[in-house]
């Protein structure tokens, strides 16, 4: 009787502690300092030949790092854009010398801001799937991440409301 | 001694008139700034009417050629940009969706228009299939690069090529857009009514829309 009770606070245990454990793991991804959270991409409207994804990168260090570089098989071409209104007009560019993730700062990719852009995709991003993605980081390295796919004309993470 | 006081008092006239006419000035340059402001306030819809015509002849996604004309009795919400644009045109034509879906039974004289500023890749087909991933209500337009031209100037909106781009254009094909990224509300007879801002929320712009067909009613 003692052992099928603590079996079954064992199992209770486990199971309340692995349930938020899960969640928790599956939203945030560290390499070295950074911690790359929410990560999303929109699913292709039609023919699908441009995406983007966005995602949350913490730098919980004491040094700034730098995000340098984007890579997807599921596209010819990826680098890391920015929108930005213009007098009216919306303008995307290139960051040339990459994205600055400041010692103890958080920068959001989003929307109308900052985002990977995926050029010439090859495989269309279907709503539901997921995409996987490398980020390259002048200090912390690389990391692969297993992007969500939501849909084409989504504001947030899949999920998220 | 009595000439040299004629002189002062000559400079203390002068400097006094100098002073009088700067205020005067001033005074007159202020009144015309209140006045500017606020004929600009009350003008720049009238203005905005007159320029803003709102004419096209394009090829819709069905390939039928369609007119401004053709669309009288509903009212139009325009937006220009281009299916390769990742990110401005995607997330504006999900907020049109969304407004769409915000408007309810008042969405039934809305009519939403993606027209193309990139016509050599944006074929019918390729607007069909892409407008009908955001909403089923919205039409894409498309047509030759004079008709896209003229449609984009009777509404000034902007379009070029972006220049940064155009290195990669070898590399994998691919170049981006710049434009503005207004949309366009034209009331149910065709006359500008008001342009939403691209930063819009979905209730403001819901809400703009129900407020105009209000005024017009």
């Amino acid at each position: 009787m003692r052992t099928l009770l603590s079996t079954a606070f064992a199992v209770l245990m486990i199971a309340v502690t692995a349930l938020p454990g899960a969640a928790r793991a599956s939203d945030a991804v560290s390499v070295g300092e950074l911690r790359i959270m929410a990560p999303w991409a929109r699913a292709s409207a039609g023919h699908g030949n441009a995406g983007a994804a966005f995602m949350t990168i913490a730098n919980t260090g004491a040094e700034d790092d730098k995000l340098i570089a984007a890579s997807t098989a599921a596209a010819k071409k990826t680098e890391i854009h920015e929108t930005k209104m213009q007098d009216g007009v919306m303008k995307m560019r290139m960051l040339m010398g990459g994205l600055a993730i400041p010692a103890g700062g958080k920068v959001e990719l989003k929307p109308m801001g900052q985002h990977v852009m995926m050029m010439g995709v090859t495989e269309k991003l279907v709503e539901g799937e997921t995409l996987t993605l490398t980020l390259t980081f002048e200090k912390a390295g690389s990391v692969e991440l297993a992007v969500p796919i939501a849909g084409p004309g989504a504001m947030m993470a899949p999920g998220i409301h | 001694m009595r000439r040299i006081r004629i002189i002062l008092w000559l400079l203390i006239a002068t400097a006094a008139a100098i002073v009088g006419a700067q205020l005067v000035l001033q005074t007159i340059t202020n009144d015309q700034a209140t006045r500017t402001a606020e004929e600009q306030a009350r003008t720049a819809k009238e203005v905005a009417r007159e320029v803003v015509t709102g004419e096209f002849s394009l090829i819709d996604h069905h390939g039928n050629p369609v007119k401004d004309e053709d669309y009288r009795g509903y009212w139009l919400l325009i937006f220009f940009g281009y299916t390769h644009c990742p990110d401005v045109c995607p997330t504006s034509l999900g907020v049109v969706g969304l407004v769409m879906d915000e408007l309810g039974p008042d969405a039934d004289k809305v009519q939403p228009l993606f027209i193309t500023i990139d016509p050599a890749r944006d074929t019918p087909e390729i607007m069909a299939e892409y407008v009908a991933d955001f909403h089923p209500r919205i039409i894409g337009l498309s047509g030759s690069s004079e008709q896209i031209k003229a449609a984009a100037h009777s509404h000034r909106a902007y379009y070029a090529k972006a220049p940064t781009m155009e290195g990669l254009e070898e590399v994998v094909g691919e170049y981006a857009m710049d434009h503005s990224a207004y949309l366009y509300l034209m009331d149910s007879e065709g006359v500008y009514a008001h342009v939403f801002s691209p930063t819009d929320t979905v209730e403001e712009i819901a809400a703009g829309i129900r407020e105009y067909q209000n005024q017009k009613n």
